[in-house]
């Protein structure tokens, strides 16, 4: 970016005039974005027009249909969710299919037909999943230095030698808070769970065992977990994961989520809690065979939003489409997940909001 | 009877008197006494002979009258009288061709006989190895009244010749052997003098080196007006640039308007295309190897320049006259001397830079010879941002933003020529050469809190550099043994020193309130890697029968690096038929290794850019050219070739389409391709060298792609590489009214370079699954830009002054103000926010043309 002052005298004398485009085909074209993962029982697909001369612009109305070795297994045609200031319209799916599996997905609207095909990839073979201890990194973002707690997370992976796969590595922590009675027995009867809550949770710092970065790194290595085919190699390899906690909390167990409320109420002037709070919780690891052209659809994104305001001097990106008759680009992919129990956590009025452990 | 008898006699006396050559005689001899004549078919017996010959009494008598002071010598055996050549005595004629005024060196000069010729090296020495006997010698040399020179060759003589300059430039005069041009045994190699780079109308009136070689076929500029060389679909840092044998990494100034080159201290430019000399490698597109003047032995002379943008001034002369002399030039932008200026009105930007060449040599004697040169370069630019104490309610801020660009090479070299007996010439030269390019910035942020007093600070300094230092040592044998071979063999090492990228930050954060907090951060991310890199090579070039002549040889290369070695045998060879008729055709094949890259990220190239060497995962970039040609003289004055080209290159790098943001100084080779290129052509050329009018035509055809068949450039594609334009047509003249006036003409056109620019707008998906828009690209290189064109004219007005010269020189760049495109930029227009409004974006592009008309003047004065 700041390359672009060395370009301050020319362009105090510059004369500018626009260009006209060059045509690629139709005016107004469909995008088509999804993600059609073995480990999903809800698929997401997601439209917008694009208009060489307007911009992009609503869809017509679609039918999406998912084929799985040539049998319609799911079919949508009234979006689920309509974000009009992004002009995207998103259909859902649900289905199941297995790695091997052919896949067929059709968007038919009046513009015509789009078609996506792909072979599901082989389920990337997980050989061990691990946790480890909780560790400490400091680093800076945009000239704060900050301190931050993180939980390690040792995955072990086989990866296949011949075939070209390349990899993302995702992680959520899942919590199910659970009510239980007061000592007083007062309060909601029995428990309750609420639905899980996915804790705000990134996968940080990304370590491959060949590569190990100082502690103190303020540039992560992988910022979006994606693996390209040569890295792994036919070999096996040992991923160490770093997830970051909340903030404030350290120690053997790392909170992933806001703690819940406790209630309490006064009576004859005594003080009485009446709830007593249990949180299981637990992380998700997936790891996720990526098509080589996802990698690169992956790649491109970040490369894109991330690079020059005004591209004086660097190219546009080039974005892979496996969208026939359109544009967009639809993953097919395999994925394991590896569920890592951690310790039950149990909140009252006198461990709160940090919680103990029995 | 005996009338009869006495008239036979006569008649046999009178034939015997009349036997004029030697085959009469050897007849009348055999007759007279019986005997026969034995001689190999291929012996040669027309040889002018004494008009008075007779019988002689005895056999011995006449053999001796009629072989006598000829090649051939004779045995008698009983009736047999054998004949055979006589061994045949040769003496080498050496010495150097040099300027009548200034001593100063001709390169190529023509050393020429009625049976053999050759042509001076690089350093003007030449040597020739000929029969005894008596010779008038021919001395020619582009731009100079020839010289003859008789001599009895008898000994081994040394020769040197001094030619006088002649203002109306002459065309050559045809030599048997010839390292460049049309007579050249390669096709694809041009001579550039000086006096060419002067007069050849160019950008701001500044007459630039490589501005003129962009003007010749089969080479095409970057975008219009930079000085960005791609010769024969190659990129811009496959093109080995030497000044004085020592490689130039960044040519360019003010990002490529001006090269680093001061024409002053330039005394002759070869630019080879194809059928490389085998002494070069390193580079797989083309060689320029520029040499600068060794400074006048004999008087003190130079001249001062000033024009709209630079001010220059050169200097030469003696330090003891014929045997020392120097030679120093230096060329600065005005706004280098108004700095303190404007560091007083605190302007928060300048730019300026400077050239400095200087030359020592001395002659120690006719075999030895030692020269020491300098050249050091700079570009700076700083842009300061400076902010006072401002208020806004209770708080109040103020800042520093101080930033700084340096970039520039600088080279020391020291030669010295050694003449070993009268036939092998030797150079031997060390040299030290660096690059570097460099940003600074430091930065100050205060926040103050009125109420309280307290400051809370942000300071950072960043930096950021990249570069390379060579250190190398090479030495050159010119061996001349026979007129029909002249032998060129050598040796050279390298180590080169790589820091690709250093990255250097300091934060840190000062709060008055919380000074608990106060923080400090340091990183550094450099990346330093060192390659070696050696040669040996060996060319002959020969002629083979009266029409036929071949340049053979080969280069062999190692290069080290990581541990790992690269070995390229790199075999080249040229031939040239004569037809007659001053007609000639050319063939030739090349192989060229090249072991560093230069990585650019942009569509035009940045000084801080990396030069990178191969590595365990990259390796060298090779490439197979051939090409075929012909070349025409007959029409007096003028000079008609036509070169044929196909290239075929491996292992040519290009930026991964989503590479770049993974670039880091160690890790630069995972976001970097290697692919295929090829490229082919059709170049024509048309010069005309004599009279008042001088000038050229150049048009090329062709075409240069490259595929990545790994499916990471352009989903696996051909794509037209960068600056691949179909057709180039260059017009030079120069008409000399007389000796004050004369006018430059040039007229410039090329097709439109392959851009990739995005068709409309399309949505992208991130890994958290967000939208957003961006601009859709069908493929690289989808749009053509419109030609460019532009013509150029340059007057100039010489007026002799009592100690010298002056010049003005008027000129205009881009008469009819043709918009070309120089920089081409794309943006997503139209884009509103917020979940009521309406969201949309188009995609625009956008050209900026900044050489529109320009105007400009200088004033020279030469002593």
């Amino acid at each position: 970016m700041k390359k672009i002052l060395l370009l301050l005298p020319f362009l105090a004398l510059a004369c500018t005039s626009e260009l006209a485009l060059p045509s690629d085909g139709a005016d107004e074209v469909l995008i088509v974005n999804g993600s059609l993962c073995s480990a999903d029982s809800v698929h997401v697909v997601r439209i917008v027009s694009s208009s060489a001369s307007e911009g992009i612009i609503l869809p017509p109305a679609a039918k999406v249909t998912l084929f799985v070795n040539d049998v319609a297994k799911a079919e949508s045609t009234a979006p689920s969710d309509e974000k009009a200031y992004m002009k995207s319209r998103s259909y859902k799916l649900e289905c199941r299919f297995s790695p091997g599996d052919e896949l067929r997905l059709t968007v038919e609207t009046a513009l015509g037909k789009c078609e996506v095909e792909g072979t599901v990839p082989a389920a990337p073979k997980v050989i061990d999943v691990r946790q480890g201890e909780a560790v400490e990194l400091t680093y800076d973002d945009y000239g704060n230095v900050e301190t931050r707690s993180f939980t390690r997370v040792f995955l072990t992976l086989s990866d296949p030698a011949g075939e070209r796969n390349a990899y993302r590595v995702k992680a959520r922590a899942m919590a199910v808070h659970e009510l239980k009675d007061g000592p007083e027995g007062i309060g909601l009867p029995g428990g309750y769970k609420t639905a899980p809550a996915p804790a705000d949770l990134t996968v940080y710092n990304l370590l491959e065992p060949a590569m190990q970065l100082p502690w103190s790194t303020n540039n992560p290595v992988n910022d979006f977990n994606v693996f390209s085919d040569d890295t792994f190699d036919g070999q096996t390899y040992s991923l160490d994961l770093c997830l970051r906690g909340k903030s404030g909390t350290s120690g053997k167990y790392l909170l992933f989520f806001s703690p819940p409320s406790v209630g309490s109420y006064y009576r004859d002037g005594v003080v009485y809690y009446s709830d007593l709070w249990c949180s299981h919780q637990w992380l998700d690891v997936e790891l996720e065979a990526i098509p080589y052209d996802t990698w690169r659809y992956i790649m491109a994104e970040e490369y894109d939003s991330e690079g020059p305001v005004i591209p004086l001097v660097y190219e546009p990106t080039l974005f892979p489409s496996n969208v026939k008759g359109g544009l967009g680009y639809v993953s097919i992919s395999s994925a394991t997940i590896s569920t890592i129990q951690l310790p039950d956590v149990y909140f009252d009025v006198d461990h709160y909001p940090g919680g103990y452990i029995k | 009877m005996k009338k009869l008898l006495l008239i036979i006699i006569c008649v046999l006396a009178a034939f015997g008197l009349s036997a004029q050559n030697t085959r009469e005689r050897m007849d009348a001899v055999s007759r007279q006494f019986g005997v026969n004549f034995i001689y190999e078919s291929g012996l040669d017996l027309d040889f002018p002979c004494n008009a008075e010959w007779t019988l002689k009494p005895t056999l011995e008598e006449n053999l001796h009258s009629i072989f006598d002071g000829t090649a051939v010598r004779w045995t008698v055996r009983g009736e047999y009288v054998t004949l055979k050549n006589a061994p045949v005595k040769r003496y080498t004629v050496r010495g150097h061709v040099t300027d009548a005024r200034s001593s100063e060196t001709l390169i190529s000069a023509g050393v020429l006989t009625p049976t053999a010729g050759t042509v001076t090296n690089e350093f003007g020495f030449y040597s020739i190895t000929l029969p005894e006997g008596e010779y008038d010698i021919n001395y020619s040399y582009l731009g100079y009244e020839s010289a003859v020179r008789h001599i009895r060759l008898n000994a081994d003589i040394v020769l040197n010749v001094a030619l006088e300059g002649n203002a109306e430039l002459e065309a050559a005069t045809v030599i048997s052997r010839v390292e460049s041009g049309i007579y050249a045994t390669r096709a694809g190699s041009i001579d550039l003098p000086k006096s060419i780079i002067d007069n050849t109308p160019v950008l701001l009136g500044e007459p630039d080196v490589l501005k003129t070689v962009q003007m010749l076929p089969g080479v095409q500029g970057g975008m219009d007006g930079f000085s960005g060389i791609f010769v024969r679909g190659g990129g811009d840092d496959e093109n080995l640039l030497m000044l004085d044998d020592v490689p130039i990494y960044n040519p360019a100034h003010l990002l490529g308007i001006f090269s680093v080159f001061t024409p002053e201290a330039v005394k002759k430019v070869t630019l080879y295309k194809g059928d490389f000399p085998a002494r070069y490698g390193g580079r797989i597109s083309s060689v320029v190897d520029i040499r600068t003047s060794d400074g006048d032995m004999h008087e003190t002379h130079g001249s001062v320049s000033t024009g709209l943008l630079s001010d220059k001034i050169h200097l030469e002369g003696p330090v003891r006259k014929g045997t020392t002399s120097y030679s120093i030039s230096a060329r600065v932008l005005h706004t280098f001397l108004f700095t303190p200026v404007m560091k007083a009105f605190k302007v928060p930007s300048n730019y300026y830079f400077y050239d400095l060449n200087g030359k020592v040599n001395h002659r120690f004697s006719d075999r030895d010879r030692i020269y020491a040169g300098i050249y050091h370069g700079r570009d700076y630019f700083q842009n300061d941002a400076i902010g006072d104490w401002k208020e806004d309610g209770d708080y109040a801020r103020a800042y520093k933003d101080l930033m700084h660009y340096r970039w520039g090479n600088s080279l020391g070299t020291a030669r010295w020529n050694h003449v070993y007996g009268e036939k092998l010439f030797s150079n031997v030269t060390i040299f030290v050469n660096s690059y570097n390019a460099g940003m600074e910035e430091r930065s100050e942020f205060h926040y103050k809190t009125l109420s309280t007093g307290t400051v809370s600070s942000n300071y950072s300094d960043y930096s950021l550099s990249t570069g390379i230092v060579d250190y190398g040592a090479k030495v050159d044998f010119t061996w001349d043994p026979v007129p029909a071979h002249s032998v060129r063999f050598g040796a050279a090492a390298t180590l080169h020193d790589y820091c690709p990228s250093s990255r250097i930050s300091n934060i840190e954060v000062k709060d008055t309130s919380a000074p608990e907090r106060d923080t400090s951060a340091r990183s550094d991310d450099s990346f330093r890697m060192s390659g070696r890199e050696y040669s040996l090579y060996a060319e002959d070039d020969f002629v083979i029968g009266e029409r036929f002549r071949m340049n053979a040889g080969v280069h062999l290369a190692l290069f080290e690096c990581q541990g790992k070695n690269y070995f390229c045998p790199q075999p080249r060879i040229s031939v040239r038929y004569d037809m007659g008729k001053d007609l000639a055709l050319k063939a030739g094949y090349s192989r060229m290794a090249q072991y560093i890259h230069h990585l650019s990220s942009g569509s035009i190239g940045l000084p801080t850019d990396m030069w990178v060497p191969v590595t365990r995962n990259i390796r060298p970039v090779s490439s197979d050219q051939v090409n075929a040609g012909t070349s025409w003289t007959g029409l007096p004055g003028w000079e008609f070739s036509a070169d044929a080209y196909w290239k075929e290159m491996d292992a040519v790098l290009d930026y991964k389409d989503v590479a770049v943001s993974s670039i880091g100084s160690s890790t630069w080779d995972r976001g970097v391709s290697m692919g295929h290129g090829r490229a082919f052509g059709l170049e024509l050329f048309a010069r005309k060298t004599k009279g008042a009018t001088t000038g050229w035509i150049a048009y090329t055809i062709g075409k240069s792609d490259r595929i990545h068949r790994n499916g990471s450039v352009n989903n696996g594609n051909w794509f037209p590489s960068h600056f691949d334009r179909r057709h180039v047509l260059n017009i030079c003249a120069n008409h000399r009214f007389n000796d004050r006036i004369d006018l430059g003409a040039s007229w410039y056109f090329a097709s439109g370079v392959a851009m990739t620019v995005p068709t409309r707008t399309t949505v992208v998906v991130n890994y958290q699954g967000y939208e957003h828009y961006t601009s859709y690209v069908p493929e690289k290189g989808n749009y053509r830009l419109p030609p460019t064109h532009h013509l150029d004219l340059s007057l100039n007005l010489r007026k002799p002054k009592r100690h010298g010269e002056r010049v003005w020189n008027f000129g205009v760049y881009n008469v009819y103000a043709r918009k070309n495109p120089n920089v081409l930029q794309y943006d997503v227009y139209g884009s509103t926010y917020g979940y009521d409004s309406q969201y949309y974006a188009c995609v625009k592009v956008r050209q900026t043309s900044f050489l529109i008309f320009l105007p400009s003047f200088s004033y020279t004065y030469r002593f």
